[in-house]
Order: C-alpha cells, then sequence, then structure tokens
C-alpha cells in the first residue's frame, strides 16, 4: 500500500475503527517501515485527545422547567383560543335573531306556568273550600242527606 | 443507546407528558452537548435544547417511524445548532466561553484535576472554532458522541462518503492548526 492511500485512511476509517481487519493489518504493515506516516499517525492520535478527554454533562435542570412551562402555557393558549372560535361561531348564528328567540322563550315559560299554576295551585284551594264547608254543614245541620250540601253545580242543574 | 419504548412514544404523542419526559430524560444530555459543542456556550446550548424538544414535541404525531426514533433526534438537535450558531456569527455574537462547562460539571470545585480540565476545555474549543459548523458537527458527532459513519450519515442525510471526507478535513485542519500553534 502507497503513503497516499494509507494517510487518507488514517486520517478517517483507521483512525475511527471502521476498517475490516485485512485492511488494518496491512495498515499496520505499513505503518512499521514507514516513519512519514507513522509520525502522522502519532500526530493525530495528539490532536484528538481533547476530543476523547471532553466531559458530558447533564442538562441543565431548568430546561426541562422550561419546556413544561412552554407547553402548558401553549395548551392554555389553545384551549382560549378553541373557546373564543366556539363563541364566534355561536354568536354569528344565534345573535341577530336573539331578541326574537328570547322573547317567545320568555312568552312560552310565562304560559306553562300560568297554565300548570292554575291546576296546580287554584284547584286544590278550591277543592279544601269545599271540603270545609260542606264538613261544617254536616255539623250544623245533622242532616243524614249531606248530598244537599254537596251539590255540585251539575247537580244543580239536573235536580 | 437511546432506544425508547414505542409505547412511550405513542403516549408522548398523545399528550401524556409524563411520558414526553422520559423522551427527554433519554436524549437530553446527547442533545445539550452536541448543541454545547457546535455552539460553544452553555446559554446557547440550553436554547437548542429547549428548541430541540419542543420541535420534536409538536412533530411526534407526525413522526411515521421510516428512520430510528433516535436518528430523527439526532438530525434535528445537529440542525438546529447549527442554525443556532450560524446566527450567533451573524449577529456576531459568536462567543467562546469554556468556563460554563466547568461550572455545569458536578461538585466542581478548585482543584489540580479541575485545572486541567478547564487547559483541556480550552484547548478543545480552540480546535473546534477553527472549523466551519459542518465538520464540526461530523467531528463531534464522532468523537465526543461516538457514532459510526452509518449513523452520522443518516442523521445528517448525508452520503457516508461525505462523512468520511468531512472528518478528513476536519483533521487536516487540526493538524494545521496544532503545526501553526507549535511555530508561534
Amino acid at each position: 500500500m502507497n503513503c497516499k492511500k494509507i494517510q487518507d485512511l488514517l486520517l478517517s476509517d483507521y483512525l475511527d475503527d471502521e476498517i475490516g481487519s485485512s485492511l488494518r493489518r496491512r495498515s499496520q504493515e505499513h505503518l512499521d517501515i514507514c516513519e512519514a506516516c507513522r509520525k502522522l499517525e502519532q500526530e493525530l492520535q495528539r490532536v484528538r485527545i481533547p476530543l476523547q478527554k471532553a466531559p458530558r454533562v447533564e442538562a441543565p435542570a431548568r430546561i426541562w422547567q422550561n419546556i413544561r412551562q412552554q407547553i402548558a402555557e401553549e395548551r392554555q393558549r389553545e384551549f382560549r383560543l378553541s373557546w373564543e372560535n366556539m363563541k364566534n361561531w355561536l354568536e354569528e348564528r344565534i345573535v341577530i335573531r336573539r331578541p326574537v328567540f328570547a322573547l317567545a322563550t320568555v312568552m312560552a315559560v310565562l304560559l306553562i306556568v300560568f297554565v300548570l299554576g292554575r291546576n296546580m295551585v287554584f284547584r286544590p284551594y278550591d277543592e279544601a273550600r269545599y271540603a270545609g264547608e260542606a264538613f261544617t254543614s254536616i255539623l250544623d245541620n245533622q242532616d243524614d242527606t249531606i248530598a244537599a250540601n254537596l251539590e255540585t253545580s251539575i247537580e244543580k242543574y239536573f235536580l | 443507546m437511546h432506544d425508547i419504548a414505542p409505547e412511550i412514544l405513542k403516549r408522548a404523542s398523545q399528550g401524556d407528558i409524563a411520558a414526553f419526559e422520559e423522551v427527554y430524560r433519554a436524549f437530553s444530555s446527547f442533545v445539550f452537548n452536541v448543541a454545547f459543542r457546535i455552539n460553544q456556550n452553555s446559554a446557547d446550548a440550553e436554547e437548542v435544547t429547549q428548541d430541540v424538544f419542543m420541535k420534536v414535541y409538536h412533530n411526534l404525531k407526525g413522526f411515521q417511524f421510516r428512520s430510528a426514533f433516535k436518528t430523527w433526534v439526532y438530525r434535528i438537535t445537529v440542525n438546529t445548532a447549527i442554525n443556532r450558531y450560524r446566527k450567533s456569527v451573524r449577529e456576531e455574537h459568536g462567543r467562546v466561553n469554556y468556563d460554563n462547562l466547568i461550572e455545569l460539571l458536578p461538585g466542581a470545585s478548585s482543584s489540580a484535576a479541575d485545572v486541567i480540565e478547564s487547559d483541556n476545555e480550552a484547548r478543545l474549543n480552540t480546535l473546534l472554532g477553527a472549523l466551519s459548523p459542518e465538520y464540526k458537527a461530523c467531528l463531534v458527532l464522532r468523537e465526543i458522541e461516538g457514532l459510526s459513519y452509518q449513523e452520522i450519515a443518516a442523521s445528517l442525510k448525508i452520503p457516508v462518503n461525505t462523512v468520511r471526507s468531512r472528518l478528513k478535513r476536519a483533521r487536516q485542519a487540526l493538524l494545521e492548526h496544532g503545526r501553526a500553534e507549535a511555530e508561534i
């Protein structure tokens, strides 16, 4: 093998152990006899020492804290944005008709309350009043014919 | 090295922050150290590290496993670090501050070992400062991180022969720099 080829290998595959065993052996044989190439190899080994001795450190803890914070802020922004988008979507579709819808809703609610309330509040009061009057009448008249005091408007009509 | 279970990646891609933290713990040392060596100061290295993991976080869902996950992370790291370095040089903030790394070492105190360490850091930064970012990246990935030629090629999306030639040129530059220093 000639010096140029060996020096090429020294600068890359030989130094990085990316070389096959056969080529490594032949390179070593050349280095054993060639002083210039041997000097180059020694120089290269010297130059790489600071790289090989370079310490590796753990990333500072604040980096992860910053990442977490940035993710949390992004998620909050996304939530606010999607809420705003939903509000805008609803407002675009409802805002013009809102007064009419609101009025219709209020009227419907009042009607329902009135009808139900009439049935639930006033009828029981009437029934209670009639029952009370009938009972009083029975006590006063001591009459066996209770029906005379309990006649309804329908009975009055027919009788 | 840097193998992470697919289940953790899947959970991280779905927004599971605990799973994403596992991804961070697996790769943060690599990312920070490469960023530090390319940018040669810890402030930029921290910024690059944060950028890299935010890119991973945003793009994890779209990662389709055509390459190994770690190769993808390596590529983002080198690209982000080189871009940051170029931006620093444009802004004329290209500063070499090897003292930052000594402060980051656990239990750092005055001692002969620290002085030697400090000298080594000074020498290393002088050597790396003489290289272009692309050559620096190849040298750092090979000599400090121990990646093979194939892994470097996959990370930088370049042919193996380009890795080989960049390493050769980087080492030639270091030799010339060393010889020039010796003549002074």
